[in-house]
């Protein structure tokens, strides 16, 4: 049909041109011999001379035509929008954050909403849906349908989130919606319209759609990554304690060619920072300051990059929460009498209260297993369990509880009956407690003795708080008593952070749910630990990093948000969750769950700072952001896309973006074109007249 | 039309259209002159071939046995006793046969088939009609022929103005046909004069052969006439018309020609100045007077120049 418009425009000028000949005018003429013999020799320079100029007038018709038309180069797409028959096709539509990047003053969702349009065209036997593919796919309908103009409608309603691609479940989504199309005579298509950024496809499988599946690739990505600076995260070092200074630190992705200077304006709560560091390229840099958080509770804050100006501007702010604990109270839970010295316990106690207990305000709380209160322990920071005997199912009941609401418990596991303590604390916790390695006792005959630290991580907690004296610290130790180990099948080995040299383990750190559980098998009054500088060191690092890990992360925008609220929460009724204004509306539901209450949100968002309150009181706060990986705007090759991930599946790929480009050079080249020919014309006509 | 060599009209013929005593009335005057010495039956103004016993005296020739002894000059005799005749130029009449194209051709610039205003032919009837009546004016003597394919029609010289009116309504009944063969009219015309005279060609010399035309001609002046040969060139002939495309048909069954006449002008006057050149060669060569006329210039002004230049 194209082909026939084009030689009816084709032919256009030859018609123009034998119609529009002048008709001759007829006259009886005396010297007609000497006109023929005129016209001969003029004849054959005449024939060549309309041929030319013939030739340069359809060549111009048929570039404007082409110009205007802008037709597409190459090679035809696989999902065509022309084709005929039976067809079940599926559009997925990349909302993801990084597709609000701006390149050349359009962003890529604009892009992507008007490739997305032209898939949405009604044609006889065409069935079709749209999938906004962000954290979660969100489907307009449940299946294909012909109903084109609702999904046109919420096409352009479609706005980009603040979120991740999730792929592996948009396009789980898209592969049970084809798989479930009946027939087999059905056409199969899914077209993809995205960014296809590295950070999200890289790990893309297409073996979740059905194998008939013709996938369209359409990249809005620009031809190359724009340049984009983004605070990434946001984090204090240091436990953040009334009065205290802590060490903020913003992270600062520079996601350009070159080296770029960021200034980052942190606010926390009534104070402002003014943070600056010149980032290098292609590289996220850590800025510092330390401040002094003036006041307990619930801090928030946001850290923001002034005049940013770059591609992505939803990454500039990051919203933060910091909980201002008073100071701690530490319970230690023991059988040791205080009169013991000295004692496993007693150096822990100097240990905990390096320079004693008004200093700082911190406490410890010293209680007998028989006497643990759910109270006191709830307040407590850090239960630090050293020499308990055998515990109850109760106590351990209550440990497992006050895990899983977030407290960190520092086990110093030295006797037999530790074991048994620490067996029965997995079990009660369930899968939510998995340590590495189970203590058992020492083989028959043999001493724990003077064992030394033959494997230690020293770039992690707590050892990494030695610096480069670690080696001359940690060398002379000598340790005593504790328990053999052994490994647990698909434990994660990662959690052991120390071994000794006879292989068994030294201190491991694991995480329970909300709270976390240190484990140092060692007899420390049998042991040299407690007398070297070390020790003060590595106990301070291990608390700092125990109740660091009880802080809890921030939550990524559009996905799912789980908090156990702290023991001080009580019932569910009297809290609400407001946002940053206050307002309560949709932010999840507080569920009591078993011995605690649980903040759930399915679909957290948008980015800002989310509190738990009982009237004024905050009980909790999370920071909901954009992840970051959405900032780093570098996308897949196609080659990788069409080949080693498509593997044996049906892919084109196809850039709106080059498309565009080419074509509107394309055009141009032939616009210019058609002038030329027509200023050739003009030239034959002259250098054939003259 | 005239069918044959008429010898009688009508006394009363009525005035040809051709004929505008008014214009013509300034040209009455002059009289159209000779070149060369010609031979007429009448004493008349133009200088005569024959050297007789009237006239004005010229020359002397020593006498020869046999001849007039009448013509001796005897004053001569006496005074140097040598024997000398007089010789005289007598002034006779002129005798001029206007041979006029009646060929298809000629008909160039005709406003449509039935008018011929416009014409080469309708110019070369005004230009003969008043050089008939001029002639006739002068007491001299004016025929006409008609020439096509072949002689068409002839009227011998004559001098009274009855044969001019004759003359004039031949000329005004002219018709023309489609072919052209002036070579053969002139032959057939030197055929039936045995009068020196002179021979007024008007024609527009589109002929196929002009060597064989001129060699007929050069039949004319070996008798010792003087040729005249008035070249008539309508000016759409020497430029051909304005215009983006014609259909030229030719006038002589020379076929159809459709082309733009701005493509091939150059061209054209190209061939047509060759043709021009070729003709005054020819003419020149053949020792005849030539003169080109354009249709474009009246033909009272052509004729007045003609008549001037002629009378030196």
């Amino acid at each position: 049909m194209v082909f026939w418009l084009a030689v009816a425009a084709a032919a256009v000028p030859l018609a123009v041109h034998f119609l529009t000949r002048p008709r001759p005018v007829r006259m009886p003429f005396s010297t007609v011999r000497f006109i023929r013999e005129a016209v001969k020799q003029r004849r054959a320079r005449n024939r060549l001379r309309d041929a030319i100029i013939l030739a340069l007038r359809t060549l111009a018709i048929l570039l404007l035509g082409w110009a205007i038309a802008r037709p597409l180069l190459g090679e035809k797409k696989l999902v065509s929008t022309a084709e005929e028959g039976a067809t079940a096709r599926v559009v997925l539509l990349d909302v993801s954050q990084s597709m609000a990047a701006v390149d050349g003053g359009v962003d890529a969702f604009q892009r992507a909403r008007a490739a997305a349009g032209q898939y949405l065209e009604y044609r006889p036997g065409l069935r079709v849906n749209l999938i906004a593919a962000g954290a979660s796919p969100r489907a307009v309908f449940e299946a294909p349908s012909t109903n084109v103009e609702s999904l046109r409608e919420q096409l352009a309603e479609s706005q980009v989130r603040p979120e991740r691609l999730n792929l592996l479940a948009a396009l789980s989504a898209a592969g049970d919606m084809l798989a479930k199309i009946p027939g087999t005579n059905v056409r199969r298509e899914l077209v993809i319209i995205s960014d296809f950024q590295r950070s999200n496809w890289a790990t893309a499988n297409f073996a979740l759609l059905p194998d008939d599946t013709l996938i369209q690739l359409e990249s809005v990505a620009a031809e190359e990554p724009p340049d984009n600076l983004a605070v990434t995260g946001v984090q204090v070092q240091g436990r953040p304690a009334e009065g205290r200074e802590v060490l903020l630190e913003v992270e600062v992705g520079n996601y350009a060619a070159g080296a770029r200077r960021a200034k980052v304006e942190v606010t926390l709560g009534d104070t402002a920072y003014q943070l600056e560091e010149l980032c290098p390229p292609r590289t996220k840099t850590t800025i510092s300051k330390a401040v002094t958080v003036p006041q307990a509770g619930w801090q928030m804050g946001t850290a923001r990059i002034a005049r940013a100006d770059d591609a992505l501007v939803a990454d500039n702010e990051r919203p933060f929460v910091l909980d201002v604990r008073p100071a701690p109270t530490y319970a230690l839970i023991t059988r040791e009498p205080v009169s013991k010295r000295p004692s496993s316990t007693y150096y822990l106690e100097r240990a905990l209260l390096p320079y004693g207990e008004t200093a700082g305000g911190a406490r410890v709380e010293r209680m007998s297993p028989a006497r643990m209160d759910m109270e006191i322990l709830s307040n407590a920071e850090l239960l630090v369990i050293d020499h308990p005997g055998r515990l109850k199912s109760t106590q351990i009941e209550m440990l497992v509880s006050l895990l899983r609401r977030g407290r960190a418990v520092f086990y110093v596991a030295s006797e037999l009956v530790d074991a048994t303590n620490l067996k029965l604390l997995a079990e009660a916790a369930g899968g939510g407690l998995q340590p590495p390695v189970d203590l058992v006792p020492p083989p028959r005959g043999s001493l724990r003795r003077n064992l030394f630290l033959a494997d230690v991580k020293t770039d992690r907690a707590p050892f990494q708080g030695l610096g480069d004296k670690s080696g001359a610290l940690l060398a002379p130790l000598r340790f005593s008593g504790g328990l053999a180990t052994q490994r647990i099948e698909g434990a994660l080995d990662d959690d052991i952070v120390a071994t000794y040299s006879d292989r068994s383990t030294c201190l491991y750190v694991t995480s329970s749910e909300a709270g976390s559980l240190a484990v140092l098998n060692a007899d420390l009054a049998a042991s040299t630990l407690h007398s070297s500088s070390a020790f003060a060191i590595l106990i301070e690092e291990l608390i700092e990093h125990l109740l660091q890990q009880n802080r809890g992360e921030g939550a990524a925008a559009g996905e799912l948000l789980v908090r156990r609220l702290p023991p001080t929460a009580r019932a569910a009724a009297s809290l609400k969750v407001v946002d940053a204004a206050g307002q309560g509306v949709n932010f999840g539901e507080l569920v009591e769950e078993g011995d605690g209450i649980v903040w759930r949100w399915p679909d957290a968002g948008p980015p800002g700072v989310y509190q738990v309150r009982r009237d004024a009181e905050a009980i909790t706060a999370v920071a909901v952001t954009t992840p970051p990986e959405e900032s780093d705007l570098r996308t897949l090759d196609a080659d990788v896309l069409t080949g080693r991930l498509a593997g044996e599946r049906t892919v084109q790929y196809n850039s709106t973006v080059g498309d565009d480009q080419q074509r509107d050079d394309t055009w141009i080249w032939f616009a210019v074109a058609c002038v030329l020919c027509m200023l050739g014309e003009i030239v034959a006509l002259r250098v054939f007249n003259s | 039309m005239s069918t044959g060599f008429a010898t009688s009209t009508r006394r009363d013929a009525p005035t040809s259209k051709f004929l505008d005593l008014r214009a013509l009335a300034a040209l009455e005057q002059k009289r159209f002159t000779t070149r060369q010495r010609i031979e007429g039956a009448y004493s008349g103004r133009h200088t005569s071939r024959q050297l007789g016993g009237a006239g004005e005296f010229v020359d002397y020739r020593e006498y020869s046995a046999g001849e007039d002894l009448r013509r001796l000059d005897w004053r001569v005799l006496a005074r140097t006793g040598r024997t000398y005749i007089k010789l005289f130029q007598d002034e006779t009449n002129l005798v001029c046969t206007m041979l006029v194209d009646a060929s298809r051709s000629m008909l160039m610039g005709s406003r449509s088939s039935r008018d011929t205003s416009g014409s080469k032919l309708e110019y070369a009837q005004y230009l003969t009609t008043a050089l008939s009546h001029i002639i006739t004016c002068g007491r001299d003597q004016v025929g006409l022929a008609t020439a096509s394919a072949g002689l068409q029609d002839y009227h011998a010289p004559a001098s009274t103005q009855t044969h001019a009116t004759l003359l004039q309504q031949a000329i005004e009944n002219i018709d023309t046909e489609p072919e052209s063969r002036l070579d053969e009219a002139l032959e057939e015309l030197f055929q039936r004069n045995s009068r020196r005279g002179v021979l007024l060609l008007v024609s527009d010399f589109l002929l196929d052969d002009l060597q064989a035309l001129f060699a007929k001609v050069r039949l004319f002046r070996h008798r010792q006439w003087e040729v005249v040969c008035l070249h008539l060139v309508h000016p759409e002939e020497e430029r051909l018309p304005e215009g983006a495309a014609y259909r030229f048909d030719g006038l002589e069954n020379d076929g159809v020609v459709a082309c733009s006449p701005a493509e091939i002008r150059a061209l054209y006057q190209e061939q047509f100045e060759k043709h021009l050149n070729a003709v005054r060669t020819f003419a020149v060569a053949a020792g005849c007077d030539y003169r080109l006329v354009s249709t474009a210039i009246p033909y009272l002004t052509t004729l007045s120049g003609f008549l001037v230049e002629r009378a030196g």
